[in-house]
């Protein structure tokens, strides 16, 4: 059931699949769009009919810089920050943090990737600059 | 066209503690500005039934606001959709008076967020997925806003400067305002950067202060000592509360509810227009 399982919501389950290394998206069957951030209830932004049940999918984790901004703090705050709005070429737009490049050098347009850090308590979705393949 | 059109007036206004308002609590400040619109008309806190107010602070707040004036409303409304709030009930006040749920209707907010703080009321739950990031609320979404719209338009950070450097402009003439020094272009430009593209001077001053309207029906408008403010229309859209669920970050629920709100207007009959617009880059 992907609006959940009999003792998980959406969202503890997107957790759980996050701690494992995969992203988890929610699709609607009856016309293929994809939601984030997962819902108990398809949203009404997708044109669902009451009823119908998400199906999750697997994000390739490759996407867009939508927006993005250097949250200045100070050193003792963690230091600036990248805040960026990524789309997933799946289709959804998801907020997150471009890492492994300077804050001030993300850029809108740009092809990122994403990595789950794991190293907190809970997992944490950031993205990196895509690295072209050495096809 | 709304049967509210003209329905429903505003027949006082009142303001108390703008700017700083050090050792007063928000109720106190709320309160002596529902004193100052009680007193322009000419009634008293015995004449309000109907009670309209919001907080970021207070959980009930019409039952402590009620409790605090020593009012008994028997029709209430306490909607928190943001800074917005206060303008929307106007709306719900007109609506309420229409329907005789009410006789007067009192519109109030006040906040010591300046003196309680220095800092803008956060948001008061986490959101489940920005958490992560640590987003420091409003400043951090209005800058993907910005970013993304210089991106889309070519607007410069001196478009969205001049913002803030006509809102000086204008409080200069205001007495009442709490910044009044002259600021220039460069100014807003050279100050501290906060988040990309907005600087410390793009950013909403966080001020204490109160302000109450007190609206009757459009029937008993002019028994009133000031010319009455006729409610001419308005109203409301939700869209997000997450940026990242804005669904296109350059055009807002405003361009709907504006529209929404059909407000006919002869040409010369507007006067002014006042924008809610305390961040440049909104």
């Amino acid at each position: 059931m992907a609006q959940g399982d009999d003792t998980h919501g959406p969202e503890a389950i997107f957790r759980a699949a996050l701690a494992k290394g995969r992203i988890l998206l929610q699709r609607n069957p009856e016309n293929g769009a994809v939601v984030f951030y997962p819902r108990a209830v398809l949203p009404g932004t997708h044109g669902a009919r009451a009823g119908a049940r998400a199906e999750w999918i697997t994000a390739s984790g490759r996407g867009t810089v939508h927006s993005t901004t250097v949250s200045h703090r100070r050193p003792e705050a963690g230091g600036d920050r990248n805040i960026a709005l990524v789309d997933l070429v799946e289709g959804a737009r998801l907020m997150s943090s471009v890492v492994g490049i300077a804050p001030e050098a993300v850029r809108i347009g740009m092809a990122v990737r994403a990595r789950i850090d794991l190293s907190g308590d809970e997992p944490v979705l950031l993205f990196e600059p895509e690295v072209e393949s050495e096809a | 066209m709304s049967s509210l059109r003209g329905s429903a007036a505003v027949v006082g206004a009142g303001l108390a503690g703008l700017g700083e308002a050090p050792g007063f609590s928000a109720l106190e400040i709320l309160g002596l500005s529902v004193d100052a619109a009680l007193e322009e008309c000419g009634l008293g806190l015995g004449d309000v039934d109907g009670l309209f107010t919001a907080s970021s602070f207070h959980s009930m707040p019409t039952v402590s606001v009620a409790e605090f004036l020593g009012i008994f409303p028997r029709f209430s409304d306490g909607s928190m959709i943001g800074g917005s709030s206060f303008v929307a009930q106007l709306q719900l006040a007109a609506m309420a008076l229409d329907a005789r749920l009410c006789e007067v209707a009192l519109i109030a907010y006040g906040s010591n967020q300046r003196t309680a703080g220095g800092k803008l009321v956060s948001m008061t739950e986490p959101q489940p997925y920005e958490r992560a990031y640590r987003l420091r609320y409003p400043i951090d979404a209005y800058a993907l806003v910005a970013a993304r719209h210089m991106h889309e338009f070519g607007t410069t950070r001196a478009d969205l400067a001049a913002v803030a450097v006509a809102a000086r402009d204008w409080a200069q003439l205001n007495p009442d305002a709490f910044r009044r020094d002259p600021l220039s272009l460069e100014d807003v430009l050279s100050a501290r950067m906060v988040s990309d593209p907005l600087g410390v001077l793009d950013c909403c001053l966080v001020t204490d202060g109160g302000g109450a309207v007190v609206m009757v029906r459009a029937e008993r408008a002019r028994d009133f000592p000031r010319p009455p403010a006729y409610f001419l229309g308005g109203a409301t859209e939700l869209s997000h509360r997450s940026i990242a669920e804005m669904p296109d970050l350059t055009t807002t629920a405003a361009v709907r509810s504006g529209a929404a709100a059909n407000v006919f207007c002869a040409d010369g009959d507007l006067a002014a227009t006042w924008h809610y617009d305390g961040f440049s880059g909104r």
